[in-house]
């Protein structure tokens, strides 16, 4: 296998000091955008079908173009110039414009229909896509790929049919996991497709210029982009960045142009930028909570306590969002007291804000440990105890992923220890082993400090995932109400009464509170002066520089 | 001296083995799937552990890892999918040693001079101010240190770049970072050593023929206590080499450091088996390197 060697030029003696300049600087005229690759680690493959971080998103976005495309909150055409939505709002029809891959291939509707099958068979993203037919069939391997709703009327005709009328699909369309791929270089390539810049082939705004996994990826502008016109950048380069103080002291020295987007910021930080103009503060969504297990890892007297609503509310009404907001992240987060975040759109010019009537009616903002007593009171007759001293210890799990808020775990733990009472064995892992424990078959929680990233930017893709059926998050939450109102609302056309109805889900959820929210983001960054026109999203990549432009 | 080498590398190639193999079976005592995820479901986990071959019976996994290390061959990456391990380590491990061998060349000729130094002017200032060196750069971890230069010598007053591995100017910072441990214990041992020396019958033998001070320090101490210091090299010299985790995050040096953390965390089994392998065999090598310098520093050695 040939392998790119790295730049290696400086392995010479120690002594003979000679200052070499960086490799190629690009000319002074030229609009280069340097940022940091968000997460702690180089990106290992750019095929979508394979890696599904939003690290992974960040570079996705700049070399693919998917059907459509999401800036802000739009959705606007990408590789598909036009597309017809049928009456029933099942079927999809997306007509490709004339676009070539980066090697010379043209797009063709065989493209993304490859993709999506394979999507399928070895991506963990499928499921955000479980709405197209047949998908959860193919992933379990009981229909043949062909037997996938997604279809290919032509070379220039991709139609995809759905199961159920998903309003949010054009949105799903949007993500960078359903960009096209090339089923012939997979073939030629094999494991290593997507793993090396010459190695892959991409249709996006950007080319892939050089690639060197932990140390810098360069894009530079694709001249044959369908919208070149609109992109103004020539190059961005993405360096791998791994300590978050290393970033800040090349955002100062001005050497870094964004700052802020894998890690969240302290308020201080957000203070001293803010004075100097720099903070961009946008609508970010996901939130992060305590999920509890129905089963208390198969021992009922753990289950009969863990899957009791008023137990749930009990610490609920002991957590004090407000004042941990306020104290602990200076103001950066809301307190959370239902799953969606309220900035997110419900229908076209409304967001969930305005809809849902369930804010801090069944969560509170502030803490009352009267009221969580009286909760807890109602646990312990019903379940024959005395005293909180009573209960089993119970398994907090908890990872140490940097997109936690800061402190949240101790929060938490000090809370469920001093506050409620409970004997709490902290169980501390890495990313991993989190997901191993937390997830199916193992299950080895009894509370879990968890979050949730919205796919797309609806309420359904923080409801979706708790139905009965699902095997995802650690998801042991089965309600035949709340699987029958999910049903309802997909099959609903009208957007008003679909609102309706996810509304009586999210106040049925609330009640029971399997996970109960704790705080969601506020989205800040902080951006160079020189910088402008960077889009943010709520979902997916919440940083778009596609069509960010330089005026120094 | 061949078949002292000769028996040298038959004991390394046992140990290596030894090492290979101990590892592969502890590794696996580690509870979790490699391939879990915020989104995998068991389905695409049972694709993923058959495609890298996990579904098999661990003892023929045994054997047919060990079969392909036997051709040099660590096989690909769980976690960094669509890389092989061999090719990671070739491309990082070149960033480690650059820096690592100017850290060196730095730790040990400086260790050295502040050893010497120290020792010939025992008890005076010079002394005292070595000694204060070594506690500083024994105790001081390298976060720390990374952190206080890079913020003042690349932000507050900035004639050196943040981070980076890009000129010499950039390497300045990692490599004295890196460099100061290791050069506070070369300090320290030479320190001793000189001192050990300095009262040795040689010595007093060497004064006694009327030889001026310059000729015994470099003819007959230093030679003499060089010896500890380089028995304490093998190890040093494999760890500075192979990478610092520490150092490379905060200087951003796509070095082998942060793999040597990052694989454990990501249960990355082939990259986990294929870090260890290597870095046993780099110290291996350099204890067996050091050997060699015995014989040379001291021939009494060559003899037996």
């Amino acid at each position: 296998m040939m392998l790119k060697s790295p730049k290696f030029r400086y392995l010479v003696p120690l002594l003979i000091a000679t200052a070499i300049g960086a490799a190629s600087p690009a000319a002074a005229q030229d609009k280069v955008l340097t940022v940091a690759q968000p997460g702690d680690t180089g990106l290992d493959t750019l095929d979508p079908r394979v890696k599904l971080s939003t690290n992974h998103q960040f570079v996705y976005i700049g070399i693919y173009d998917p059907l459509v495309r999401s800036v802000g909150s739009e959705i606007q055409p990408g590789a598909a110039e036009t597309w017809d939505i049928s009456d029933d709002g099942r079927v999809y029809t997306f007509h490709l414009r004339d676009a070539k891959w980066s090697d010379g291939a043209p797009v063709t509707a065989d493209n993304f229909v490859s993709a999506f099958r394979r999507m399928f068979v070895t991506s963990g993203a499928s499921q955000i896509y479980d709405d197209i037919q047949n998908a959860a069939e193919l992933r379990e391997g009981k229909v043949q790929p062909e037997d996938l709703g997604v279809k290919a009327l032509d070379d220039k005709t991709v139609q995809i049919t759905l199961k159920n009328p998903a309003p949010y699909f054009l949105g799903l369309a949007s993500s960078t996991f359903a960009s096209p791929g090339r089923a012939d270089l997979i073939a030629k390539y094999g494991d290593g497709y997507g793993a090396s810049a010459d190695k892959i082939a991409t249709n996006g705004p950007f080319l892939l210029k050089s690639w060197e996994n932990e140390n810098e990826l360069v894009m530079v502008k694709n001249p044959n982009y369908w919208n070149a016109d609109a992109i103004k950048l020539d190059e961005v380069d993405v360096l791998v960045l791994p300590d978050v103080n290393t970033q800040r002291n090349l955002f100062d020295n001005g050497e870094l142009d964004l700052y802020g987007i894998s890690n969240p910021m302290t308020e201080e930080e957000i203070a001293t930028y803010d004075a100097k103009g720099e903070i961009l503060r946008y609508n970010r969504g996901g939130y992060r909570g305590i999920t509890f297990n129905n089963f208390g890892q198969n021992d009922p007297k753990k289950a009969a306590i863990l899957s009791d609503p008023n137990f749930r509310k009990a610490i609920s009404w002991a957590l004090d969002r407000q004042a941990y907001v306020d104290n602990v992240l200076g103001g950066n987060g809301e307190p959370a007291t239902v799953q969606t975040p309220l900035g997110h759109t419900i229908y076209s010019g409304t967001t969930w804000g305005e809809v849902t009537p369930n804010v801090g009616k069944y969560h509170p903002i502030h803490a009352d440990m009267a009221k969580s007593k009286e909760f807890m009171d109602k646990v312990l007759a019903a379940h024959g105890y005395t005293s909180v001293d009573e209960f089993p210890e119970f398994d907090l799990l908890t990872s140490q992923d940097p997109s936690n808020p800061k402190l949240f775990t101790p929060y938490a733990l000090s809370v469920l220890t001093q506050k409620v009472g409970l004997k709490i064995n902290l169980k501390h892992v890495t990313g991993t082993q989190y997901w191993n424990e937390f997830k199916e078959p193992a299950l080895a929680y009894d509370m879990c400090i968890t979050g949730w990233g919205p796919d797309f930017d609806d309420p359904y893709t923080y409801m979706g995932y708790w139905v009965s059926s699902s095997t995802d998050m650690g998801v042991t939450f089965n309600n035949a109400e709340y699987d029958k109102l999910l049903d309802d609302a997909n099959a609903e056309l009208d957007p008003k009464k679909r609102a309706q109805i996810l509304v009586k889900a999210e106040a049925l959820f609330s009640d029971i509170g399997p996970s109960v929210p704790f705080i969601d983001f506020k989205g800040v960054v902080a951006v160079q002066p020189w910088v402008k026109n960077i889009k943010t999203s709520i979902f997916g990549v919440n940083i778009n520089y596609v069509y960010a432009d330089i005026q120094k | 001296m061949l078949r002292y080498i000769i028996r040298r590398l038959i004991i390394a190639v046992t140990a290596m083995f030894v090492l290979a193999t101990i590892t592969f079976f502890l590794l696996r005592l580690v509870p979790g799937d490699p391939f879990a995820g915020p989104r995998i479901t068991e389905v695409i986990k049972a694709r993923l552990r058959a495609h890298y071959g996990l579904d098999q019976p661990l003892i023929d996994q045994y054997f047919i890892y060990m079969k392909h290390l036997a051709m040099g061959d660590f096989g690909y990456s769980l976690a960094k999918q669509g890389h092989s391990v061999n090719e990671i380590i070739r491309e990082a491990f070149p960033y480690s040693l650059d820096l690592g061998l100017r850290a060196l060349v730095f730790a040990v000729i400086m260790g050295l001079f502040f050893g010497i130094v120290s020792a010939l002017n025992r008890g005076r200032a010079l002394d005292s101010l070595t000694v204060i060196l070594v506690l500083v750069g024994i105790s001081v971890p390298s976060f720390v240190l990374g952190g206080i230069l890079q913020y003042y010598f690349a932000v507050k007053w900035p004639i050196l770049p943040v981070a980076r591995y890009e000129s010499f100017a950039h390497t300045i910072m990692p490599a004295f970072a890196l460099s100061l441990a290791t050069m506070a214990n070369v300090a320290r041992y030479m320190r001793a050593s000189m001192l050990e020396i300095m009262t040795a019958d040689y010595v007093k033998m060497a004064k006694a023929k009327g030889l001026n001070r310059r000729q015994i320090v470099l003819r007959h101490q230093l030679r003499n206590a060089l010896f500890p210091v380089l028995t304490i090299m093998g190890p040093v010299v494999a760890m500075v080499l192979t990478g610092s985790f520490v150092i490379e995050t905060i200087f951003a040096v796509p070095g082998l450091g942060r793999h040597f953390v990052l694989s454990m965390q990501n249960l990355d089994y082939t990259m986990v088996m294929g870090l260890t392998i290597f870095f046993g065999a780099f110290l291996i090598a350099m204890n067996f390197l050091i050997d060699v310098l015995y014989g040379l520093v001291d021939p009494r050695i060559r003899l037996s």
